[in-house]
């Protein structure tokens, strides 16, 4: 491939919509909420509050602080709003303001939480073992199944919050790299060095294990 | 066997062929190197265990059912009113939301106020100075101008040709030697002055 048009493609910004672009009624219920209307208000939190708080959880792995960063992240949403030009969807837009959420209490967590990480092992013995996948494989596998999947969300924790944040956007909510742009407010193509990095260690990781 | 890519540019592209984000052609041409390359193909065998087993953890965490979770409208929607009321004190602490930026600011008005004390200082000493080396250079201005007036009426202590006294004020009236150069406050003048032969009374 031309070497010009990889680099192009590198520092390719992530794609813009406009307000047409929208789902018609997704803008006229943004119009709602910025006319004050509580209703609508309360309609656009009921679309995406476990949507916010799935995310909440996997980016800070506690379920008290997500549910916490989630009413933070609607009210951020509410105060905002009127700033919302549809330069992506909205969905995307709440992925964003989430991720700058999470990223700052994150900060203040390491600040102050720093020496009170504990082993996977413990996490278990205090709040209860993983849930058991439906699996009509045999027990046995179906148990290093589940062994290395914990393994693997241990070594995604220990990765640096924005490393970890792409692999959350794009493994487990499927965000194409364009969507994951926008929420970070980076380019494309740091995505995808941040992607490739992230699962050079969870690729390891996997081996490490098998071994 | 010759493969149509190299297994360096098939790796290098595997994320984005894992990630649905290639054209089809670059599809098809990846797709066919993975029909036979091994290495390449436990490359994107293991990219997709990582996928699985995430997901899977994913999913299985305890506390991803949390009830509350659905029911945060509610909450959300009277927070909205009461900062509504409140909406000025709210800005106000969205400001102070983000502390790195907070400090970063009080950094920067600290830095333009020492930098500005300092501008003002450095302007004042070079007047200052300006007006003692140069007194005649000001003499444009009637108010400032100079008035030169015999040392010994001054000081107390007799003529001397290398001594010359200036006044911009009655208190700032100063000595100034002639051949070093050097200044002083009248009243000190007799005192201090070791550079030249002291005058004698």
């Amino acid at each position: 491939m031309n070497p010009r048009l990889i680099a192009e493609e590198f520092v390719k910004e992530a794609g813009a919509l406009g307000w047409s672009e929208l789902a018609g009624g997704e803008a006229a219920l943004i119009e709602r909420c910025v006319a004050g209307e509580e209703l609508a208000c309360a309609e656009l939190v009921a679309g995406h509050e476990r949507m916010v708080y799935t995310l909440s959880l996997h980016l800070l792995g506690d379920r008290d602080e997500a549910l916490d960063l989630s009413q933070e992240v609607f009210l951020r949403v509410f105060r905002t709003i009127n700033s919302f030009r549809g330069q992506s969807a909205l969905k995307t837009w709440i992925y964003r303001i989430v991720i700058n959420q999470a990223r700052n209490r994150q900060r203040f967590w390491r600040r102050r939480r720093r020496g009170d990480q504990v082993s996977l092992d413990q996490h278990v013995e205090e709040h209860g073992d993983l849930k058991q996948p439906r699996d009509s494989t045999s027990p046995d596998l179906a148990l290093a199944r589940k062994e290395m999947a914990a393994r693997l969300w241990s070594a995604l924790d220990e990765l640096p919050f924005d490393q970890r944040t792409v692999v959350v956007l794009r493994e487990i909510d499927g965000l194409s790299y364009e969507e994951i742009a926008f929420s970070l407010g980076v380019a494309v193509g740091t995505v995808k060095s941040r992607l490739t990095r992230a699962r050079q260690v969870l690729r390891r990781q996997l081996r490490e294990n098998r071994t | 066997m010759m493969h149509a890519v190299s297994c360096e540019d098939v790796q290098n592209r595997l994320d984005e062929f894992h990630d649905d984000e290639l054209s089809v052609e670059e599809r098809v041409a990846i797709q066919g190197h993975l029909h036979d390359c091994v290495t390449c193909t436990l490359v994107a065998s293991e990219l997709q265990e990582v996928r699985a087993s995430l997901r899977e953890a994913a999913l299985g965490l305890p506390d991803r059912a949390a009830p509350e979770a659905d029911h945060l409208s509610a909450g959300v929607v009277e927070r909205v009113r009461v900062e509504a009321q409140l909406s000025w004190t709210v800005e106000l602490r969205s400001l102070f939301q983000d502390m790195h930026l907070v400090w970063a600011a009080l950094g920067a008005t600290a830095a333009t106020l020492v930098c500005l004390i300092g501008s003002l200082s450095v302007f004042h000493a070079t007047s200052q100075s300006v007006r003692t080396r140069w007194p005649a250079s000001s003499s444009s201005s009637p108010a400032r101008a100079p008035t030169r007036i015999p040392s010994a009426s001054v000081t107390g202590c007799a003529p001397h040709e290398s001594w010359t006294a200036t006044a911009f004020r009655p208190s700032t009236t100063t000595m100034r030697c002639l051949r070093c150069r050097r200044s002083s406050l009248a009243k000190d003048a007799c005192r201090t002055w070791s550079c030249c032969p002291r005058p004698t009374a």
